[in-house]
């Protein structure tokens, strides 16, 4: 419902005026909160098969940076309905995983238990483990994107951009009600120059980017039981005319869990219209189990992983609107892999 | 001394205090009649009135005039060609200004009032003689001898020139103090003592009538009134206004007639009723371009609005920022926010009832105007001759032309659209039978970008037959049918398809009122409605969509109720009213009913069972019994205390939980699982009226409790949901508050003053944590604003020319804010508090308007207008909301305010009416 209100900010928009301000507003200090995200998959993957345990910062804090208050030395267990647990090992910065050889089970349910330091107890309501269907296959289209941006003379002007827009598409099961979630994880391939002198260093490089999806992405399949589904995921930037390989993940989510993402989807895309519903709290599946009225952010998932991904050549749609690209000159013995984070000069699988 | 001829008008503040005596002391009539005659005189002769000293020979009597307001700063107020052709040759020596006058008018048949000391009203002679205190004054003693022998009075008010009824006027015998006010039609009906008395008929914006009529037997007297702006302008600053807020029994009602609603600053240029009616004590509104009203702490859903008798489930066009209401077809708007009479029902909250006019019978008329967004134009013309006319109306927007200079393209690409036609015709069948048939149908749409587009209408009719026994029995008949259809399209494949919903709906009513004597009054009737919900059916837009067909079942019901009530003066200070409104609802097959286990929340996996029923089988039957009370005690002359309760019930309601509802929500009917919302309100109010009742106060104090109202889960999901029973959460809610009003009329400055302290709070308290909202205590309503100051006002500059204000102040409406961050998968999460536990900026607004008449000819064939207007003068950004974006870079997510008009907005609208 956000555009009925763009609409609505047009029909008196004889002068341009509707506006958006930052204001200041006062809410109020609270307690830090425990933020839990985990969740269990039935991959064998210790970068999916994690829970981090964070504080909340509060809203009105003096820095306006969200610090990541990592909570450290906790005990961390996943049981299973058998009554079994894996206890996790704690890894840096408040993440504690499951080794490399474990993983969930479809048709599973698991729950989380956590002590922290203090005492303090804490439990998950257990979830389903369900498979993830496969994806037909991840499609992208070169698109230009027009928004309206506020100029520095505050004058409202359009603003258009260059991307890639990534779709999953997937048969979608019919009979059962099915949730999902996407994200996706980026690798794109780069130059640099360098001068004809030897030994010739590395001008080819490969970034791996992490995760490129910077919103929750889900979808139900109340409105499209049984039939094709097309989803999309992520767009990515038309920056430099090289390869980009991304791979995006489904997972199969439970109703409740599906609900959680939903809510925190539409969290990330309200626009404060009178259209949209009022924010809400977010309610997860874990509890306190030591003070009953104690409120935990987050929630812990099982879900099915599948994967595809799809290289994009990039150079067939340059030049692009940002301008040519020039690789910019590396002075040896450095190589282009200091020009970008997490790279590699050894050609990745998948290029 | 006792032929006072001078002075024909006696100031009705004696006339009013005289009648108290009367009624005590009936024995000293005759003498207090010439009482009041003496101190007429005395007035006119002691109130330093100005002395003349001048000449004239055979000067043009306009001259004279002219010469005498610039000598003795008079301001002479008559119709030129009263004057015209009249020559005068006279010499004054320090003569008194009254005899000077009355010299000077005698050859133009003219005779005059003084208003005040300044002001000198001239009237024909003819108009005039009915106050010769010779009649006056034999008539009043006659009149003392007659024994109490009860005749009634009846007829009609209707305009002179269109024939139309006059629906409010007020019609007084003046000297016993006893009046009423005509009803829809104009009828009014007065049962009163034997005698001869002085009939005055008021009604605003026309000249009042005044005439002796001899009551020996029951008669009808039809009265005729001629508009104030084609006769004397100016005569209105000295029409007193009725003192109908004291003396009636009515609370929490406001009229608004149509000539009001014009002159108030409008946005966009538009003269719109429901924007009027927002800068009424106790009505407010969640912020601009936001769909409907709230009155005293109800939702918008609670509020009936009926046009011609015909419910309304949408009342805006254009999200709000234009009403249903064709301006140029209403004659008259009623909002009852307290005091609901027990005619009325089905919504807890109150009454809009907008009256649509008749067509002129007597003559075509050709009006309309061109604004910068929509454009109007109405014609109406008898059929036959003073008996039967019709109006024809048609509306149309085009804000296209202004998307067109909006810098976005997704924007240009959009469109939108409104029209909306009203036909009424009416045939006086015969002096006791009346026949009206009144339809309206209207459609909206707007596209984004070139993608989804969104619709909606309504079609509805009226039929209703009058039917007048005698002089005490009235009948009258209604049947409407309606239709309001939405939906949304979406084009864009594979996700292409149409969303339509429907509420079907056919009502009929009858009502009777039976006044046997003075003192009593009886309204009997029985109403009876039909409706059926399609809350959904989606369509796959074309092959190529994925999407699947849904449709939600159909929910059809039957709503009947019968009331009762009596109005009962007591004695002239005391007087009651009290009715009983017995409302019966049945939800109706065919139809599936979850039954949710009562242990748990209810989910849809907590559903035990599935009830089928048939065609027309019933799901589920309420009943209410809706009490109304209401009392005044007069505590003087001008003052009285009213106090009231009302019970209403609801069994329809809007589902929404967006903070101002959009055209495309859901509406449902109660089934097992949805009880129907009921209000309790109890009133005290204090009403005064000061000089001369052209200062009207009031105080109320209201308290409200409601019962099962609709509130949501958190995160619930309305649309296409088939248990959305299990989203919806039972609520209770209070809300109290304090109106205080100060209105000024029949002045030159006109206007109100209001203050409102409110609250409006929910409750949610279910058995489990999911069925409670922030853990079971009161939160503030989505809509609860507690304080609230209006000012309108209106200033006649001159004779063509007026200015006008508005000045609003609000509180801000709740809302949730965060209060904490924290990083789930690596996004940015933010942690609400509890629901509406802050408030967005104050909310306040400052608007003007400057309407010129085209034209002061008496009769002109060709009437136009031009209205400039500035909304939102000083340009304030009233928030419209706050929200927040996320942040990137792992910054505190901002807080932005919306706003929805920035700045101020200036319009002009030219306006026309012509006329054969």
């Amino acid at each position: 419902m956000k555009r009925l209100l763009s609409w609505l900010v047009t029909v008196v928009g004889l002068s341009s005026n509707a506006c958006v301000d930052p204001i200041a507003i006062q809410t109020g200090k609270t307690e830090p909160q425990l933020v839990v995200s985990g969740l269990i998959t039935d991959r064998p993957d210790e970068s999916l098969n994690k829970v981090s345990l964070s504080w909340s910062e509060p809203f009105d804090g003096e820095s306006k940076v969200v610090f990541n208050r990592p909570v450290l030395g906790a005990y961390v267990k996943i049981l299973d309905n058998r009554g079994t647990g894996f206890q996790l090992i704690e890894g840096e910065r408040g993440v504690y995983f499951l080794p490399q050889y474990l993983a969930g089970e479809a048709g599973q349910h698991y729950r989380l238990y956590i002590r922290l330091p203090d005492g303090r107890e804490y439990e998950s309501v257990p979830e389903l483990l369900q498979p993830s269907p496969q994806m037909e296959h991840v499609t992208y289209t070169f698109k230009e994107f027009t928004e309206v941006v506020r100029n520095g003379s505050g004058e409202l002007v359009e603003q258009t951009s260059e991307g890639f827009e990534v779709y999953a598409t997937l048969a979608d099961p019919a009979g059962t009600a099915n949730y999902y979630r996407w994200d996706a994880t980026g690798v794109f391939e780069y130059f640099s120059r360098a001068p004809d002198a030897l030994p010739i260093p590395a001008t080819q490089c490969w970034s791996f980017a992490g995760r490129v999806t910077g919103r929750a992405v889900t979808a139900g399949d109340r409105l499209f039981n049984g039939n094709m589904h097309k989803q999309t995921v992520v767009v990515l930037p038309a920056d430099m005319p090289t390869k980009y390989l991304v791979r995006v993940r489904q997972y199969a989510l439970t109703a409740q869990a599906y609900e959680f993402w939903r809510l925190f989807e539409q969290q990330q895309s309200s626009v404060g219209s009178i259209f949209d519903p009022p924010p809400a709290k977010i309610r997860g599946n874990l509890y306190s189990l030591s003070k009953p009225a104690e409120e935990v952010i987050g929630y812990f998932g099982a879900s099915g992983v599948s994967e595809k991904g799809v290289l994009i050549d990039r150079a067939v749609h340059a030049p692009f609107r940002s301008g040519p690209y020039e690789p910019p000159f590396v002075v040896p013995p450095q190589d282009c892999r200091i020009l970008f984070p997490n790279s590699t000069a050894m050609k990745p699988a998948g290029f | 001394m006792l032929r006072c001829k001078v002075a024909p008008f006696i100031p009705a503040a004696h006339i009013r205090q005289l009648h108290l005596r009367f009624m005590k002391r009936r024995y000293h009539y005759f003498l207090l009649a010439v009482l009041m005659l003496l101190s007429g005189y005395t007035w006119a002769q002691d109130t330093g009135q100005p002395r003349l000293t001048a000449s004239y020979q055979n000067q043009p009597l306009k001259a004279v005039l002219q010469d005498l307001q610039q000598k003795h700063r008079l301001r002479v107020f008559y119709q030129p060609d009263w004057v015209e052709g009249i020559q005068v040759t006279k010499t004054f020596e320090q003569e008194p200004l009254t005899s000077a006058l009355q010299k000077l008018l005698e050859k133009a048949r003219l005779s005059f009032v003084l208003y005040d000391d300044h002001t000198v009203v001239l009237v024909p002679l003819s108009a005039a003689s009915i106050f010769r205190s010779d009649t006056v004054l034999s008539e009043a003693a006659a009149a003392g001898q007659v024994a109490e022998r009860i005749v009634t009075l009846s007829g009609e008010v209707r305009s002179a020139k269109t024939g139309e009824p006059f629906i409010g006027a007020t019609v007084l015998l003046v000297e016993i103090g006893k009046g009423t006010v005509a009803d829809e039609q104009g009828r009014y009906t007065l049962s009163v003592p034997a005698g001869n008395y002085t009939l005055r008929v008021r009604a605003i914006g026309m000249v009042e009538d005044q005439r002796r009529v001899s009551l020996q037997q029951s008669r009808t007297m039809n009265v005729e009134l001629f508009e104030v702006s084609n006769q004397l302008r100016e005569v209105e600053i000295s029409a007193k206004a009725p003192d109908h807020n004291v003396e009636s029994l009515e609370m929490g009602v406001a009229r608004l007639s149509i000539q009001e609603v014009r002159k108030m600053p409008n946005f966009l240029g538009e003269v719109d009723v429901l924007r009027s009616v927002i800068t009424l004590p106790g009505v407010t509104t969640v912020g601009e371009g936001a769909s409907g009203f709230n009155v005293r702490g109800g939702s918008i859903d609670q509020n009936l609005i009926l046009q011609d008798q015909a419910p309304l489930f949408s009342a805006s066009h254009l999200f709000g920022f234009f009403s249903v209401f064709n301006p140029d077809m209403v004659q008259d708007v009623t909002l009852y926010r307290g005091g609901i009479p027990a005619r009325y029902g089905g919504r807890i909250s109150s009454v809009l009832d907008v009256e649509l006019k008749e067509g002129n019978k007597k003559a075509p008329i050709l009006s309309g105007g061109i604004g910068l967004l929509a454009s109007r134009l109405m014609v109406e013309a008898p059929l036959l001759k003073d008996k039967a006319s019709f109006v024809l109306g048609a509306r149309g927007a085009y804000p296209g032309l202004a998307l067109r200079y909006v810098p976005d393209k997704s924007v240009r690409d959009s469109d939108g659209y409104f029209y909306d036609f009203n036909a009424k015709v009416d045939y006086t069948l015969s002096n006791k039978d009346q026949l009206m048939v009144s339809g309206y149908l209207s459609r909206d749409g707007f596209r984004f970008g070139a993608d989804t587009t969104y619709t909606w209408g309504t079609a509805t009719a009226t039929a209703r037959w009058n039917h007048t026994f005698n002089d005490k029995l009235l009948s009258s008949v209604t049947g409407v049918v309606g239709d309001y259809d939405y939906g949304v399209e979406a084009e864009t494949e594979p996700y292409s398809y149409t969303l339509d919903s429907e509420i079907k709906y056919k009502q009929i009513r009858a009502d009777l009122n039976y006044e046997p004597t003075v003192r009593h009054k009886v309204g009997l009737g029985a109403s009876s409605s039909w409706y059926e919900f399609s809350p959904g059916t989606l369509t796959p837009g074309s092959e190529l969509s994925s999407l699947l067909p849904v449709s939600m079942p159909r929910e059809r019901s039957v709503e009947a109720a019968l009331y009762l009530d009596h109005e009962y003066t007591l004695n002239p200070r005391i007087s009651v009213s009290y009715g009983l409104r017995y409302s019966s609802y049945y939800n109706l097959g065919p139809g599936d009913v979850y039954v949710y286990d009562p242990e748990s929340p209810r989910r849809e996996s907590t559903i035990i069972d599935t009830l089928s029923y048939s065609n027309g089988g019933v799901i589920q039957q309420y009943g209410n019994f809706e009490p109304r009370a209401s009392l005044k005690i007069s505590l003087g002359e001008n003052s009285s205390v009213k106090l009231g309760y009302n019970r209403m019930a609801q069994y329809i309601h809007l589902i929404s939980n967006t903070t101002a509802a959009s055209p495309v929500d859901i509406w449902k009917t109660s089934n097992p699982n949805l009880r129907p919302q009921i209000g309790d309100q109890v009133a005290l109010g204090f009403f005064k009226n000061l000089q001369d009742n052209t200062i009207e106060l009031s105080a109320e104090a209201y308290y409200k409790k409601l019962h099962d109202l609709v509130e949501y889960k958190d995160g619930a999901r309305l649309l296409l949901n088939s248990t959305l029973d299990a989203d919806l959460l039972p609520g209770e809610g209070k809300a109290y508050g304090l109106e205080l009003m100060m209105r000024r009329k029949g002045k030159k400055l006109t206007g109100w003053a209001s203050y409102t302290y409110s609250r409006s709070l929910r409750r949610v308290n279910g058995p489990t944590p999911e069925e409670r909202i922030n853990n079971g205590n009161f939160f503030p309503a989505n809509f609860d604003k507690p304080h609230d100051l209006t000012l309108v006002l209106n200033q006649q500059l001159t004779r063509l020319i007026s200015l006008s204000a508005n000045f609003t102040y609000s509180t801000g409406r709740p809302i949730t804010y965060p209060e904490s961050v924290g990083y789930i998968d690596g996004l940015l999460i933010v942690n609400y508090s509890d629901r509406n536990q802050h408030r967005i900026p104050d909310y306040h607004r400052l608007d003007l308007a400057f309407v010129i008449d085209g034209t002061n000819k008496r009769n002109a064939n060709w009437v136009s207008s031009w209205a400039f207007s500035v909304y939102n003068v000083y340009g304030r950004k009233n928030p419209y909301s706050v929200f927040f974006k996320p942040a990137y870079g792992g910054t505190i997510p901002q807080a932005y305010r919306l706003s929805v008009i920035g700045s101020a907005v200036p319009a002009i609208t030219y306006n026309f009416k012509i006329t054969r």
